[in-house]
């Protein structure tokens, strides 16, 4: 009876013990969802005052503001997955999980890419003055973009900085 | 400036320094996520969502001007 009492106690505490990690994998997607949106919201806002200043063309802030508007969407989309996990259990919950990885994989991912591909497409007049400088923006943008890949492995170890 | 007018590589590195610049406040601002309560973390996000809303906007209304 004993021994089934401890197999019962083991039982419960790897239960309890995967079900707080997948809370804090929630909350972890969650704050890192806000993260992109802080990003995002300081491009638009740049886009609108260079814009506004008479440094950029109608053309290019207008590309800008409609890539921000599709990864303000994709955010969006994710937020409610986390709203929608949060009353989820067992199973349930882990292919919501897995479902918001993707999200944030496939959408917030390709969303903040086209603005990356916008804001470097630049005329092909100025592609051979602007080359290295526009590699060097890439490189820049990827340390941001690799805050994904940290989604798809440990969560928990994501960064803030 | 209209779209006649075409922007030069010094407009464009501008332009590129801006936006770099505003990903790096970003990343300061987003530090504080770290020790943000459940709470204080939604209060955040709403106040957020209500901010790029807006920039989305004031987008949309300098494009339409």
């Amino acid at each position: 009876m004993k021994k089934f009492f401890t197999a019962l106690i083991i039982v419960y505490s790897i239960l309890l013990g995967a079900a707080c990690d997948r809370t804090k994998t929630l909350t972890e997607v969650d704050k890192l969802s806000s993260k992109f949106r802080i990003y995002g919201r300081n491009i638009a806002q740049t886009n609108n005052d260079a814009f506004e200043a008479g440094q950029i063309t109608k053309d290019l802030h207008g590309k800008v503001l409609k890539s921000a508007e599709f990864y303000f969407k994709a955010l969006d989309l994710v937020d409610r997955g986390v709203n929608a996990a949060r009353s989820a259990t067992g199973e349930d919950l882990s292919s919501k999980i897995d479902y918001l990885k993707r999200l944030m994989d496939v959408e917030v991912f390709g969303a903040f890419m086209d603005i990356v591909d916008v804001v470097t497409e630049v005329p092909p007049e100025l592609k051979a003055k602007l080359e290295t400088y526009l590699a060097a923006i890439r490189l820049l943008f990827a340390s941001v973009t690799s805050l994904f890949a940290q989604v798809q492995g440990k969560p928990e170890e994501l960064t803030y900085g | 400036m209209d779209d006649k007018e075409k922007m030069t590589a010094v407009d464009w590195i501008q332009y590129i320094n801006l936006l770099m610049e505003a990903v790096a406040a970003g990343r300061a601002e987003a530090r504080n996520l770290k020790d943000m309560t459940e709470e204080q973390h939604a209060e955040y996000k709403a106040k957020l969502v209500a901010e790029s809303e807006a920039e989305i906007e004031r987008g949309k209304r300098l494009q339409g001007s």
